[in-house]
């Protein structure tokens, strides 16, 4: 199933933030993540994920450091920060109050 | 990879962003790219097809440079900005010093008073009224407003308004004689300090910070622009080329998010409408420099004092105009990248 992309765009701050809860993780990566982790779903573009990436980093939600690499060109990490997990948080509240809702309505019998 | 090289060259070019973060968001894109080259080549493509998809990918130059320049925070500050706090600063020193040497016990004389005081209505000669100087002032935050919007930052923008207040209180002044000058002091003193704050609040990577402080700067310039508004008005030249400014800027900051290029381009005619505004002024400055040497000299201290005046009010024009130059130039190179 082809992914919408205004649900896409609206939900990948969240889906950013919580891959990175897990670990520090470099943009490709990311990128590669989210594609097998959704099932090929999310097909993220790399023009969308690295300006968002300097925006989290730019509000203090994540922080960024260079990592040398053995035999390979050094990479950019990014790592969550406190106020990135409160910022995680709340944004799992809200889209879970979403998708309550949404379900709410798609599973009615009557609408 | 050199492959790759023309491509982030430009990148480069079009981000209007600190060197040091340009040179961090060059290096992780080159990182990306190489990798996804290398994944497109273990897939079976030729190598120049996998290098020309990675780029594909990614993004088009001006569209990133654009993204990446607005999730920086916008990055440098605007040379008309700075010219902007310069003059600032300028007119305050000068005001202060005038006041210093002013023996009659008021605060300060308008340089119309002094002119008309001098030479008696010197510009009655050209048929213009002499009103040059202060509604100079007003050419401040054209630039700056010109500036902001092509750079499509609201907190330049927000930046723009205590110049605004600054040029508007300055033509209500110029009007009254002798005149007491503490509106554009005061509004010349909400820039310095939110040209500071500012920095503070860059230097400890807060944005909300710069936000919360240019929000009572704003409304304390919003108040002193709309009070100077009928005062605007009569000035009919300045208000009607601040309006079509204030228009053009508009429409681009409306573009600039759903049509970048397009807003780059409108960006780039109205910095070059202002710079040619300022040209335009520049040469009468230059007029009345000469007229004012010509038939005064520089052997009383209100002479001197005038001259001082004229001479650094002249070389604004030229400031502002290389200003709107600079963000033209750059405009020029994200629309072309």
């Amino acid at each position: 199933m082809k992914a919408d992309p205004q649900l896409v765009k609206g939900t990948v701050r969240l889906l950013a933030l919580r891959l990175l809860e897990r670990e520090p993780m470099y943009g490709y990566q990311m990128i590669q993540h989210l594609k097998d982790r959704s099932e090929g779903y999310f097909q993220l573009g790399e023009g969308a994920l690295y300006p968002l990436l300097h925006e989290l980093e730019e509000q203090g939600f994540v922080r960024a450091e260079w990592r040398e690499q053995e035999a390979r060109p050094r990479r950019r990490y990014y790592h969550l920060t406190a106020k990135g997990k409160r910022e995680l948080a709340r944004r799992r509240e809200t889209w879970q109050g979403f998708t309550k809702a949404v379900d709410l309505i798609l599973e009615a019998s009557h609408v | 990879m050199s492959e790759f090289n023309a491509y982030l060259e430009k990148l480069r070019a079009a981000l209007d962003i600190s060197p040091q973060r340009a040179d961090e968001i060059i290096a992780e894109t080159r990182t990306h790219l190489e990798a996804k080259a290398a994944e497109l080549e273990a897939s079976g493509l030729g190598r120049a097809e996998a290098v020309r998809q990675a780029m594909v990918s990614f993004g088009g130059v001006s569209e990133m440079a654009g993204q990446f320049t607005q999730a920086n925070g916008g990055g440098r500050t605007y040379w008309a900005l700075r010219a902007a706090l310069g003059t600032a600063v300028m007119l305050t020193g000068l005001f202060a010093a005038a006041a210093a040497q002013n023996p009659s016990g008021a605060l300060l004389y308008s340089e119309e008073w002094l002119a008309t005081r001098l030479l008696g209505n010197p510009f009655a000669y050209y048929g213009v009224t002499f009103q040059l100087p202060l509604s100079l002032l007003l050419m401040v935050p054209v630039a700056v407003l010109s500036g902001a919007i092509a750079a499509g930052r609201p907190y330049s923008l927000a930046a723009a308004l205590p110049a605004l207040a600054l040029g508007a209180v300055g033509l209500i002044a110029s009007s009254q004689e002798p005149m007491i000058p503490l509106a554009p002091v005061l509004a010349a003193v909400v820039l310095v300090l939110w040209y500071l704050a500012s920095l503070g609040a860059r230097a400890a990577g807060s944005r909300s910070l710069k936000r919360r402080l240019l929000v009572p700067c704003a409304v304390l310039s919003l108040g002193a622009a709309i009070v100077a508004l009928p005062e605007l008005a009569q000035r009919s030249v300045f208000a009607g080329a601040l309006g079509l400014e204030a228009a053009f800027a508009l429409m681009v900051l409306i573009a600039r998010k759903r049509r970048p290029l397009e807003a780059a381009r409108m960006a780039r005619v109205t910095a070059a409408g202002f710079g040619a505004m300022s040209l335009g002024v520049l040469g009468l400055c230059a007029l009345t420099l000469a007229t004012i040497w010509a038939r005064v000299g520089a052997d009383s201290l209100e002479g001197r004092i005038f001259l001082a005046w004229a001479v650094l009010t002249t070389a604004l024009p030229l400031g502002i105009a290389a200003a709107a130059g600079y963000d033209w130039a750059h405009m020029r190179r994200v629309a072309s990248a």
